[in-house]
């Protein structure tokens, strides 16, 4: 569902991409790790359009994003680390926004239960998401990916500043939409999430992926150990 | 799309500071529209009033003649019917000009040409001073809705235009706006259009409002005017907001967007409108206001002491003529001195307010022409066409009224310089003004030349809003 071939990236004397070859399937979660600056958030930024790879190729659903933005945003679903929504307007409201930005026009029982399925409590729907904490807004944006009903969901550090309890029930989301063949492709800084929630773990540094590991064969602490060593190669 | 301009409409009227952007905006347009109905009823009221009077007072003339003939009533030293010098040196026939289609949009001081005027046989050149400011001078005007139009309208849809991306940038809202599937051009225009639909309901609703309330007696001609108009509006307003889409496609944030739309908001507005008056002045000098007076005077000064000399030559020669009684020139003073001083001093003044005229006109020419470089004085020279402003209307009406009072005198004069007495068929056959309207193949000409001009600025600044918003970053 997601691929990256040979992708390069370079911002003036920076490389942010080398060589990177990846691949998501339906239904697996798949999580970046690898520390400031390592190619992450390029690497979401590629699959989304946003920027333009200098070699190699993202595909999403088999469209290139650099050749027809839209066609690839149509099938994907995207999470930034700050679920930035209109202040003035309800979480209800947003949706219908952004649902119908995603081409899908909802009715309010609908709207309602995805925000309901997303995790929202019944009494936050109306009320300006002004008033809404990080952990409400975020639950608003799988609320937005959920009425895209996207193949694929990419996450920028979703769950970096959220509480314990707000990380947890991210989590049970992300396994439920995988559970539905979304392919997921994860950002993050958290070893632990990372394990908890994905299906395997790359680890990048100064644009290259390192390593690559199914979390059904690591602990924990191997990860960890495994992101120190790799990170520390470099 | 249709469900994107509905949610974007929704998005923007949920936000209260737009709404109260627009009930301000509603609130200045109400007071334009107002203090153009208020002076366009007093205009015409002040018309009718006129018109009635001259028509009661010619008819109790009339009747004060018939009765004389018949020796019914006896003739007093003053105020009669019957002695030319009396009777038609003291009528002033009001005329007016063909009404503005929609007068309504400005307000008189922005109008050169006069609403009313009373036309005798002595000169309208001494009410009617031949002047002419610099162009530039008459940009800002008073509070109407031409105003309202013209300045307040665009700097309201750059304040609702200039963050409709670049907020959302900043706010980091943009990358989320731009993963669902729809360009940011999509969006950009759709919340541009949203705003832009806002401004026509607000100005044109109103400025439709006041055109239905002046005009209800002439709609046939005041409704193809006003689309012509709103269809002008639309072209400003739309050029504004093409500019605020090229900032937003480039800036970073709002603050540097307002910066930037402030800024050519200054110049396109202020500094060129001022800049093109100041050229225009140069290339088209208008007489001198200060010789205008001194031209005036001179011409007074002149009659005056030739008419001294030619009475102390006439008094050295026939010293039996001289008046005994103080008071026996009166009878001849309209028809010896005053109605000769008229003709002479028209005489003298009539080109040099042609040329004052003709000056004007050239000036609104070369303004039009350069009205390229500016919409908003596109706009603003276009709305105070329709408002009746146009030099050339002036023109029109002046020469009609010149054309008038030749025949108006002509009617009279041989009656008046021989002292013979009126009749009724003088009354009955007196000449009355005709309007004439201008030629409306000039005047569509005038108004095509300024519609391409808001057209031409408005098609750069879409290309330049489509180039912009189609390599729009989300970041």
């Amino acid at each position: 569902m997601l691929k990256a071939e040979q992708l390069h990236k370079r911002f003036g004397d920076h490389v942010a991409l080398q060589a990177l070859d990846l691949q998501v399937a339906p239904g697996e979660v798949y999580a970046l790790l690898g520390p400031n600056g390592a190619g992450k958030t390029t690497t979401i930024n590629c699959f989304l359009g946003f920027v333009t790879p200098d070699g190699g190729r993202a595909l999403v659903a088999g469209v290139d994003p650099s050749l027809d933005a839209q066609g690839a945003r149509q099938a994907l679903a995207y999470i930034p680390e700050q679920v930035n929504l209109y202040g003035w307007f309800s979480g209800l409201e947003n949706l219908a926004y952004f649902a119908e930005l995603g081409g899908r026009r909802c009715a309010k029982p609908e709207l309602r239960a995805f925000l309901a399925d997303a995790g929202l409590q019944a009494d936050a729907f109306e009320r300006p998401v002004s008033g809404y904490s990080k952990g409400m807004r975020q639950k608003v944006g799988i609320a937005i990916a959920l009425a895209k009903d996207a193949k694929a969901l990419l996450l920028d550090e979703p769950t970096s500043g959220l509480d314990p309890r707000a990380s947890h029930e991210f989590s049970q989301l992300l396994r439920i939409l995988s559970g539905r063949g979304v392919a997921i492709l994860m950002a993050t800084h958290d070893i632990f999430r990372a394990l908890d929630v994905a299906t395997r773990v790359g680890i990048m540094e100064g644009g290259l992926l390192r390593a690559e590991v199914a979390t059904s064969e690591v602990s924990a602490a191997e990860l960890e150990a495994l992101y120190l060593e790799t990170t520390r190669v470099s | 799309m249709i469900g994107l301009w509905r949610q974007e409409w929704h998005l923007f009227v949920k936000a209260r500071a737009n709404v109260g952007l627009l009930a301000v905006l509603l609130v200045l347009s109400a007071l334009g529209a107002w203090n153009g109905i208020e002076r366009l009823a007093a205009e015409r009221s002040a018309a009718v009033a006129a018109l009635a009077d001259d028509v009661s007072s010619f008819a109790a003339k009339r009747e004060k003649l018939v009765q004389l003939e018949a020796g019914k009533i006896v003739e007093g030293r003053f105020g009669s019917p019957r002695k030319p010098q009396q009777a038609v040196l003291s009528a002033g026939r009001p005329v007016t000009p063909p009404p503005a289609e929609l007068g309504v949009l400005s307000s008189a001081e922005a109008r050169p040409t006069p609403e009313l005027l009373r036309i005798s046989i002595l000169t309208r050149h001494k009410d009617q001073q031949p002047t002419l400011d610099d162009p530039s001078n008459r940009l800002d005007g008073p509070f109407d809705l031409a105003f309202v139009a013209t300045w307040l309208g665009p700097l309201f849809a750059l304040i609702l235009g200039y963050d409709v991306l670049a907020r959302d940038r900043e706010q980091g809202v943009a990358a989320l706006l731009a993963s669902q599937g729809r360009s940011l051009a999509a969006i950009a225009f759709a919340r541009l259009g949203v705003r832009f639909a806002a401004l026509m309901i607000v100005i044109g609703g109103v400025a439709f409002g006041a055109a239905i309330v002046t005009e209800s007696g002439r709609l046939a001609v005041a409704l193809p005017a006003f689309a012509v108009w709103l269809l002008a509006l639309g072209l400003s307003l739309g050029f504004w907001l093409a500019l605020t889409a090229v900032i937003n496609g480039r800036a970073k944030n709002a603050a540097a967007a307002s910066l930037a739309v402030l800024g050519v908001w200054i110049g396109l507005s202020m500094f060129m409108p001022a800049l093109i008056g100041s050229v225009v002045n140069t290339l088209a000098p208008p007489p001198d206001r200060l010789q205008g007076v001194l031209k005036l005077r001179s011409v007074e000064s002149d009659l005056n002491r030739r008419r001294r000399e030619v009475t102390a030559a006439y008094y050295s020669a026939y010293p039996a003529n001289r008046p005994i009684v103080q008071g026996d020139e009166y009878e001849h003073y309209f028809v010896t001195e005053l109605y000769p001083r008229t003709l002479a001093f028209d005489r003298a003044v009539t080109p040099f307010a042609a040329q004052m005229d003709a000056a004007r006109v050239r000036q609104a020419e070369l303004m039009r022409a350069a009205s390229f470089l500016s919409p908003s004085l596109a706009f603003k020279l276009l709305t105070e066409d329709l408002a009746g402003a146009a030099p050339e209307r002036r023109v029109a009406f002046l020469t009609s009224v010149d054309d008038y009072q030749a025949r108006w005198r002509g009617h009279f004069d041989h009656k008046l310089a021989s002292m013979t007495w009126l009749t009724v068929a003088d009354y009955d056959h007196k000449p009355e003004f005709k309007r004439a309207a201008e030629r409306a193949a000039a005047r569509w000409a005038r108004i095509s030349l300024l519609m391409a001009a808001l057209c031409a600025p408005l098609l750069i600044a879409l290309a330049g809003a489509w180039r912009a918003l189609s390599r729009a970053a989300p970041t």
